[in-house]
């Protein structure tokens, strides 16, 4: 039986202004938008600073990693909840065979004022620095489909930039990633990219893959009598 | 300033600027443009400003030289 939600305020209340301290260990326990450590069966981990991210038969990984101080400062602190809670409803979206990670200190309510100072950042850099992530185009989103062990990283990975994406296209961007996690079991961010951001970087992959395609069509040969050579633009995989 | 119109001055402005043009082609090809779109934008941009400018230029200096 879930407690009754005026009830359950006024609560919060009295033990905010009496016992904040050793209450607020009690109330992370019970209610259901707070932080909890990373356990087994879950599809979105929240794990904490000395905490390992779970390794059970995942067939993908997907890192939240804010390295960005912008996100860190107080009036972006609203759009670091909505990032939060877009990443709880991804994880609950993308099934048992994939994980979404998200980094904390410590086991503390979402709705804290101070959300961004339990962010754990320097978990965060570190991965950053490892894959070579801008932090001013961070917050990312990391997809491994090998285990995101920190001594030894994955050279294959595909990486999203959330950092200049409105909370609309975020969620636009998440959904499709859902959609391929779940039905194809991994990402193509060729295809993902094509509908996520605006219309100038949608316009400049297109320029892309056009450049790409042409470069691919042609090759060069030279064949004389003692020396002969061939040059391929590429190889398409 | 180049006051006398020589096919060498072309050459040599066409060999350093399709070298820069190349670079710049070959960078912005070499990752996925959401990785850092404005470093895209700006790659692709130069890389039409040289092309631009040098086909261009050279329009401008072959003008009327053929019949010359």
């Amino acid at each position: 039986m879930r407690p009754n939600p005026s009830f359950l305020r006024a609560t919060r209340r009295f033990l905010g202004r009496c016992l904040r301290p050793l209450c607020a260990l009690v109330v992370s326990a019970s209610a259901d938008n707070f932080v909890a450590p990373a356990t087994s069966a879950q599809d979105a981990a929240m794990v904490l600073t000395t905490g390992e991210i779970p390794k059970q038969d995942y067939k993908t990984w997907s890192l939240f990693l804010v390295c960005n101080p912008a996100w860190l400062s107080t009036d972006k602190s609203k759009d670091l909840f909505s990032l939060y809670q877009q990443f709880q409803n991804f994880g609950r979206t993308i099934g048992n065979d994939h994980l979404a990670v998200w980094f904390w200190k410590a086991s503390k309510s979402a709705y804290d004022s101070n959300l961004a100072a339990n962010v754990d950042v320097e978990r965060s850099t570190r991965f950053c620095k490892a894959l070579q992530l801008k932090p001013s185009e961070s917050p990312q989103i990391v997809i491994m489909a090998s285990y995101p062990d920190e001594s030894d990283l994955p050279k294959d990975f595909a990486v999203f930039q959330l950092g200049l994406m409105s909370p609309t296209d975020i969620s636009g961007l998440l959904a499709k990633l859902s959609d391929q996690l779940l039905l194809t079991g991994k990402v193509d961010p060729a295809q993902v990219t094509d509908v996520s951001g605006r219309l100038w970087i949608r316009l400049l992959s297109a320029a892309q893959q056009v450049i790409g395609n042409f470069s691919c069509a042609w090759s060069l040969k030279i064949a004389t009598g003692v020396f002969s050579a061939e040059l391929h633009s590429c190889q398409k995989q | 300033m180049v006051r006398r119109w020589h096919y060498g001055k072309l050459i040599i402005l066409w060999s350093w600027g399709g070298l820069a043009a190349a670079i710049l082609l070959t960078q912005f090809m070499a990752q996925p443009v959401a990785k850092s779109p404005l470093t895209h934008l700006l790659e692709i941009a130069f890389f039409l400003i040289i092309v631009a400018s040098l086909s261009a230029l050279t329009w401008y200096w072959l003008g009327g030289k053929e019949s010359g």
